[in-house]
């Protein structure tokens, strides 16, 4: 499989059918901004369409775009952060209800780092080994940022019902 | 406790998803960004055609003048 094959309009349309959501995901956590996440979801396909190397299968392709857009939105974040404060987005953006939205607020105050792990791993399901081949980190910082997180979580949510 | 924790952590991230239209703005931006790509290309690609013939052309103009005057 390789990126010489996305020649048609067609092709693209069913490349960004099948991942944006994915990738919107992935990049969303990072940013916590809709337009940005936008932005890097069409980075990352740009991306994979000029430069994208052959794949041994569509895992490989998709753990490939994981990086790829995980990679563009951090660095799209560090550019951020240098120019402005980071505002997560309002309700009507995400389609989040009124009701959730306290909760999600609270998820999305968690570091990246703990949260592309944590969403790789409960919301994709992926192991805490692919992880680690996906982000190029070891599976051991896998396991310790899953810990890690779930803590903050926790103690996110404790806070919280205190309030 | 952190089940019930993780449970919402799943549902809420699991919600976010482009909308269609955003989906399609991003295709046909794509789709834009990639034409307009082949098509520098192909400008690149005759204007370097256009250079290289000028070259030879002034080379054999200029071999020939050269014979021309009996210095070759």
């Amino acid at each position: 499989m390789s990126q010489k094959l996305i020649k048609s309009e067609e092709e693209i349309k069913e490349l960004v059918g099948k991942y944006s959501s994915l990738i919107f995901r992935i990049s969303y956590c990072i940013l916590c901004n809709t337009d940005d996440a936008e932005d890097a979801v069409q980075e990352t396909f740009l991306r994979y369409i000029t430069k994208a190397p052959e794949f041994n299968s569509e895992e490989h392709r998709k753990a490939w775009l994981i990086k790829v857009s995980a990679n563009i939105s951090k660095n799209m974040l560090m550019f951020r952060l240098k120019r402005e404060t980071v505002n997560i987005d309002n309700v009507e953006n995400i389609g989040i209800s009124e009701n959730d939205y306290e909760t999600f607020e609270l998820i999305m105050s968690l570091p990246a780092k703990h949260k592309i792990v944590m969403t790789l791993y409960y919301v994709e399901g992926y192991k805490s080994k692919e992880i680690a081949e996906i982000i190029g980190i070891s599976e051991e910082t896998v396991r310790k940022r899953l810990q890690k997180g779930r803590e903050l979580l926790r103690k996110e949510f404790e806070k919280e019902k205190l309030l | 406790m952190i089940d019930q924790e993780i449970r919402e952590y799943i549902r809420l991230i699991s919600s976010l998803s482009l909308k269609q239209s955003s989906k399609e703005r991003i295709a046909d931006l794509l789709i834009q960004r990639v034409t307009d790509r082949k098509e520098i290309s192909g400008k690149y690609v005759a204007a370097a055609s256009a250079v290289a013939f000028l070259v030879v052309s002034t080379f054999l103009i200029a071999r020939g003048m050269k014979q021309d005057v009996n210095i070759m």
